[in-house]
């Protein structure tokens, strides 16, 4: 058998299935339950990285999220995944995993040179070192890319689909441990609504590693039995492979559920991984515990592990994860490590103890099991290139702060570590809390929550079996109460063990000078030891969020999860203070990486990314070859090219068969508001900036409307069907702004004011009919109307049917033609529309797009608010100060229009633009500048707003914002193009066709 | 009345199909009648006038649905409801408030084109809307005679539960049927 | 992401809502007699405390109400909605 490493039985793995994997390209066997990390430590591989800076060996760490190095790129391709934790991998048949940043290859990696050299790059090295010259960074940043990269994002489109849902709870269990479990019993068995997610496949977190007993039976047994149980309840979600990743304000919490990862390549079917939105009226966080290494010299060696994880691979995957072991602590609970090994057959040569007496019954057993026991005592430095090889240990002074005495060297290939044990404190501190010092137990426990919310267990610095299960049932049963609930506490029991207190060790006495010695590392991922923190203490760095941005310490995809805690602690000892004073870095979500797939889960693509709102006539547009133009989420078309035509093709033709004859043009999207009530023209004369007590019903106005500032917000024609009753038009961008806008005033300000008012932009399907021959387009389709001039005047509007359908046709212009806009419920939009088309047969009737329609308005001047203008343009700015009533005492803007600045005579003003070159466009957005020849920075006196070839006049035309430019009539100014070009204008009016505008009037 | 034949659903470019697996049934019920009734619910004139137009007071609880014979009444907000008619009763509806309303402070507005109605049905009903709507959906929660406006995806919507749990009465706007539609049969497919 | 409790529909979803700045900016009745320095108070000086913050909200995606809400620009906490022409909470002793 290949796993030389795997123990004759026990674990949680499925013996019967053997699968096949390969590493760095070579073959290896694992069982269906492994992970990546156990499945290579049975094959007796430790080194699996190197690391980020110095390209060191390294090996596993530990079983968990906190990993620093086991991190592997998995799968080629479309699939693959960078810088996975091989600790949380579970290892499917034929995974393809291979290690990161190691060049050319693990085993001989050329740039651990770096590693000789260490002494010349400290912290802030890049910082000092390549920043100048500010010329040179870009050339040093393509090679310190390669050099420090890790793993490579995939080029391809992803092809998983990735899901989402939303969620709410009564109670939200964050983890499936023993004290998560217990808690999610309790709440659900009095009827909450409750969710388990837990990070592993399996529930049980460390326990499961466990050989203790609960209720009477094993653990891992009271683990399936709580699991069938809460599966069988209606009211409860379990979540596997679901990381709570982040804790947002009001219980909002944001789970990652993996669903297909295990799975061989080829059965991966359905959506990768989905994203759960949690609403919880209580939040129990049990997500246990993570153990700390010590810090000493040569500390990052392959073989050096958490003593917890050794039991994890020992116990739960039936690994030995060495051949002889020495044991390293400071606390009570690596001794159950030393036991577990010993158990499964791995030799232990000691048990270094730094605490001068060890006297609980768990160190007693490991005595009396034959293991020696080395109180007083510490690890100073290691041996062994890509693999531990010894152990050197020495006395350690009575206070801690030097050793002594002659270094003793043990043989090993494993050393298990064990520095305390840190409450994973993440979720509590991004929710709000602030993690507490805890100095006799040495460790950061929750903060007082700010939400509704409570840790129990591990989480909760509760590092007994029986203190997780007392306070996760608590906690399940408090969490249900609050929700008005009656649950009934239920504690499974477990065997109290006692246990001595921890001797906190942050940077160990070393037996090197100072700054000489072996590197210790504190980070292995990013590769910042002791000494970094020291050298940012001295160059002045004193508050712990400074020195983790000046040496990178929890930079990593790990986010310093193994760590931090000890960084924190070294700091404060550098600095000769509490660690208390110190205090953490931010806890951030995420907890551990995200994909960028499951923030954007089906929100993807053409259809899907944001909503494509479509007119009744979209079909026949789509049919008839229309390109289409996003204006705000509308679909418009843009315009309809014919074979083998050019966007500008078609656009000349669709003009000049407007001007000539008939176009047609889906105007649906504007935004229309039926506006109601006994005070509707007085509110409308507050929002409009000219008069509307004496319109005519049957009649139509254009106006403007002003934000409070004076500048123009929206434009458009509203109508007046009833003394009490208008119909308002908004641009189709602003339509939605429009409406929230008018009912802010009429709730808020004025609700004193009889006005309704309500949306119907979807209701109606309008076509708007534009040309010499528009009426008798118009009059042949639409029955019951009178369409000579006489009786139907420009700016009109009347009602009448298309068959039996009701219509409104408002005779009102965007072109400067004669023109008719037809509307009759959207429903019959279409058939209004084809209605239309065989009406106007006869005169070639031409649909046109808004490519068209822009270049038609432009040619008369007409303005598109949001494109010449942009909230910083006055109406006379525009010079249409004849919109401006000069009457009324007051409107929404009209004050400002009286400030000093809107009063500048220097302000930006619309006018229009003819080049030299009839031909040539200006492009949109382009700058104006009096003289091209002028040194740098070049004064600018504008910028052009629209431009566009003009088929009818023959000439471009465009219109542009100039500083004072209403006075500047026949002057030139100049638009420098980025290429260099420079082209030269004349400012005129910006009315180009039919300046005496008589043909609307027809 | 108008010649229905010629109507076309904000859905017509969408084809539904009989749902797979177990995948809830999305059905379109084309064509009804949508009336939006604006008035002051303290305005005693606006309350006995639609009473006797339509068989009931628009309901005053926030987010609850009334049915009256034919008509179906959503409350919208503290002074605006949605009636719900058959196919083509709209016009006659709205004739009828007008009239019983002449002089009282109210707005009476067809938008019959302006929206389509749809019904989400099946266990995973609920599990649908949930991929995105930020609504508690939990029958204990939201219950039949119940509604809201909230929203799905990156649109707007109308929601009221079916009787009997069976599923959800959904009404949009005609501009987004086209995506919502989409949207739903794309989220679907996770139920598939 | 905020819970809102918007006084008619109930506690909702932040995403239903939007933020329009500080609640209870009256408008000035005769903008006329203002003098510039005072209009441009009304206009653009806002109050942007650290600490507890009225500001105006819409349930756009819900009733379409305006309605006001006491919330603490530090914690968050949102510690009252009311409706518009409502006193405000801590207002109603004085």
């Amino acid at each position: 058998m290949s796993q030389r490493f795997r123990t004759g039985q026990g674990g949680r793995i499925d013996r019967e299935q053997e699968i096949e994997f390969t590493f760095n390209g070579k073959p290896y066997t694992g069982m269906i339950g492994d992970t990546l990390c156990s499945a290579l430590l049975a094959n007796g591989v430790h080194l699996v990285g190197r690391s980020w800076k110095y390209h060191r060996p390294r090996g596993v760490v530990s079983a968990g999220a906190e990993e620093p190095n086991a991190l592997f790129q998995l799968e080629k391709g479309n699939r693959t995944i960078p810088n996975a934790r091989g600790t949380q991998v579970e290892l499917y048949p034929d995974l393809d995993a291979s290690s990161v940043n190691c060049w050319p290859n693990l085993d001989f990696d050329l740039l651990s040179v770096n590693s000789w050299f260490s002494r010349l790059m400290p912290a802030g090295f890049y910082y000092k070192t390549f920043m100048w010259p500010k010329s040179m960074w870009l050339k040093y940043e393509h090679f310190i890319r390669k050099a420090s990269g890790l793993g490579v994002a995939p080029r391809e489109p992803d092809p998983d689909r990735y899901e989402h849902s939303h969620r709410h709870c009564d109670v939200l269990v964050v983890g499936g441990g023993v004290a998560g479990l217990s808690a999610a019993l309790v709440a659900a068995r009095a009827g909450a609504r409750v969710v388990v997610a837990d990070e592993q496949s399996e529930f049980g977190g460390l326990t499961l590693a466990s050989r203790a007993q609960i209720d009477g039976v094993e653990a891992a047994r009271w683990i399936d039995d709580a699991v069938a149980e809460l599966r069988g309840m209606t009211e409860v979600t379990l979540l596997p492979r679901s990381t709570v990743f982040g804790y947002h304000d009001y219980n909002f919490l944001t789970i990652n559920q993996r669903l297909t990862d295990h799975l061989p390549l080829t059965e991966r079917f359905g959506g990768r991984e989905k994203l759960w939105q949690v609403r919880a009226h209580q939040v129990v966080l049990a997500t246990g515990a993570a153990e700390r290494p010590l810090i000493f010299a040569n500390n990052d060696r392959p073989g050096i592990m958490l003593a917890s994880a050794v039991s994890t691979y020992t116990n739960r995957y039936a690994v030995k994860p060495g051949s002889r072991a020495v044991v390293f602590t400071n606390n009570d609970s690596a001794y159950q490590s030393a036991l577990d090994l010993n158990a499964a057959g791995v030799e232990v040569t000691a048990v270094v103890d730094a605490r001068s007496d060890s006297t609980s019954e768990i160190a007693n057993t490991v005595r009396n099991s034959g293991i020696e026991v080395l109180n007083g005592s510490v690890v100073v430095d290691t041996a062994g290139r890509k693999h531990l090889r010894s152990v050197q240990v020495m006395r350690l002074s009575a206070d801690g702060s030097s050793v002594s005495g002659n270094r003793k060297s043990f043989d090993c290939d494993l050393l298990a570590i064990s520095g305390g044990w840190s409450p994973v404190v993440h979720l509590n501190a991004q929710s709000g809390a602030s993690p507490v010092w805890d100095d006799e137990a040495a460790m950061f426990c929750p903060g007082e929550p700010t939400q509704a919310q409570v840790s129990a267990g591990g989480a909760n610095g509760t590092l007994d079996l029986p203190g997780c299960l007392r306070e996760g049932a608590a906690a399940g049963a408090n969490a249900a109460n609050a929700c008005g609930l009656e649950a009934k506490l239920a504690v499974p029991a477990a065997e109290q063990v006692d246990s001595e207190a921890i001797l906190p060790l942050w940077a160990l006495p070393s037996p090197y000078t100072r700054g000489r010695g072996p590197k210790a590392f504190i980070d292995l991922q990013n590769d910042v030891g002791v000494a970094d923190i020291e050298l940012a203490v001295r160059e002045g760095f004193q508050s712990v969020e400074h020195v983790k941005r000046y040496t990178a310490m929890g930079f990593g995809t790990d986010q310093g999860k193994l760590g931090n805690i000890n960084g924190m602690g070294i700091l404060a000892q550098t600095m000769g203070q509490t660690i208390a004073a110190t205090g953490t870095t931010t806890y951030r979500p995420n907890y551990t990486p995200v994909s960028f797939g499951a923030f954007a889960g089906q929100n993807l693509g053409e259809h899907l990314f944001d909503p494509a709102r479509k007119t009744a006539m979209h079909g026949w547009h789509e049919e008839n070859g229309a390109s289409f133009e996003d204006v705000g989420q509308w679909k418009r078309p843009w315009y309809y090219p014919r074979k083998g035509e050019s966007l500008d093709d078609a656009v000349n033709r669709e003009c000049l068969a407007v001007r000539e004859s008939v176009g047609i043009l889906d105007a649906s999207t504007l935004g229309k508001i039926e506006v109601r009530g006994p005070d509707a023209a007085r509110f409308l004369e507050m929002i409009y900036t000219n008069n509307w007590m004496k319109l005519e019903i049957g009649k139509g106005r254009y106006g403007f409307m002003l934000g409070e500032d004076g500048m123009v917000m929206d434009d458009g024609v509203t109508i007046r069907i009833g003394e009490d009753h208008f119909l308002m038009h908004t641009t189709t961008g602003g339509a939605a702004g429009v409406l929230a806008w008018m009912e802010r005033w009429l709730q808020t300000e004025w609700p004193e004011m009889e006005v309704f008012l309500t949306s119907v932009t979807d209701h109606w399907a309008t076509a708007a009919v534009v040309g010499p021959k528009s009426r008798d387009v118009v009059s042949s389709v639409c029955d019951g109307i009178d369409f000579l001039a006489a009786a139907f005047p420009f700016m009109a509007s009347k009602t009448g049917s298309i068959g039996d359908i009701e219509c409104r046709v408002n005779r009102i212009s965007f072109s400067g033609e004669l023109a008719y806009e037809v509307n009759v419920p959207a429903n019959y939009g279409r058939f209004m529309w084809e209605k239309l088309m065989q009406a106007g047969e006869p005169y070639d009737i031409t649909p046109y797009g808004t490519e068209t329609m822009h270049v038609l308005r432009a040619e008369k001047g007409y303005v598109i608010v949001g494109q010449d203008t942009d909230g910083s343009v006055t109406v006379d700015d525009l010079g249409l100060g004849w919109a401006l009533s000069k009457t009324k005492q007051d409107f929404i803007g009209k004050r400002s229009l009286n400030r000093p600045d809107t009063l500048r005579k220097d302000r930006k003003q619309l006018v229009g633009l003819l080049t030299d070159d009839p031909a040539t466009v200006i492009p949109e957005g382009a700058q104006l500048v009096n003289d091209p020849q002028a040194p740098l920075p070049m004064p600018m006196v504008g910028h052009v707003s629209s431009s566009y070839y003009s088929a009818c006049c023959g000439h471009s035309i465009a219109m542009a914002l100039v500083k004072g430019g209403h006075q500047r009539m026949g002057e030139t100014v100049h638009a420098p193009l980025a290429n260099g070009r420079v082209i030269k204008a004349t400012i005129t009016t910006p009315v180009f066709y039919d300046k005496e505008g008589s043909k609307p009037n027809a | 009345m108008p010649d229905l034949f010629q109507q076309q659903s904000p859905l017509v470019q969408i084809k539904l199909e009989e749902p797979r697996g177990a995948a809830p049934r999305i059905e379109e019920k084309p064509f009804l009648g949508f009336v939006n009734l604006r008035g002051r619910a303290d305005n005693t004139g606006f309350l006995a006038a639609t009473l006797k137009v339509l068989g009931c007071e628009p309901p005053t609880v926030a987010n609850t649905v009334v049915d009256s014979g034919d008509y179906r009444i959503y409350w919208l907000g503290p002074d605006e409801w949605l009636i719900v008619t058959p196919a083509g009763q709209q016009e006659e509806l709205q004739n009828a408030l007008q009239k019983a309303l002449d002089g009282v402070f109210s707005s009476v507005v067809d938008n019959s084109s302006g929206l389509t109605l749809i019904h989400i049905s099946g266990a995973n009903a609920a599990d649908l809307l949930a991929t995105d709507c930020p609504l508690d959906l939990h029958p204990r929660q939201f219950k039949h005679g119940q509604c809201a406006q909230t929203r799905l995806a990156r649109a707007g919507m109308t929601l009221s539960p079916l009787a009997d749990d069976s599923g959800f009465e959904v009404i949009i706007r005609r501009s987004f049927a086209d995506y919502l539609l989409l949207w739903l049969r794309d989220a679907a497919i996770a139920f598939e | 992401m905020f819970l809102i409790e918007c006084p008619w529909c109930g506690v909702r979803d932040e995403t239903e809502f939007n933020c329009v700045g500080e609640a209870h900016i009256v408008r000035p009745l005769e903008p006329e007699k203002l003098s510039d320095e005072e209009w441009a108070d009304y206009l653009f000086m806002r109050k942007n405390p650290k600490g507890m913050h009225r500001e105006q909200w819409l349930h756009v995606a819900g009733c379409r109400r305006y309605f006001n809400a006491e919330r603490d620009t530090v914690t968050y906490r949102i510690s009252a909605t009311y409706r518009i022409g409502e006193q405000a909470p801590g207002e109603a002793g004085k």
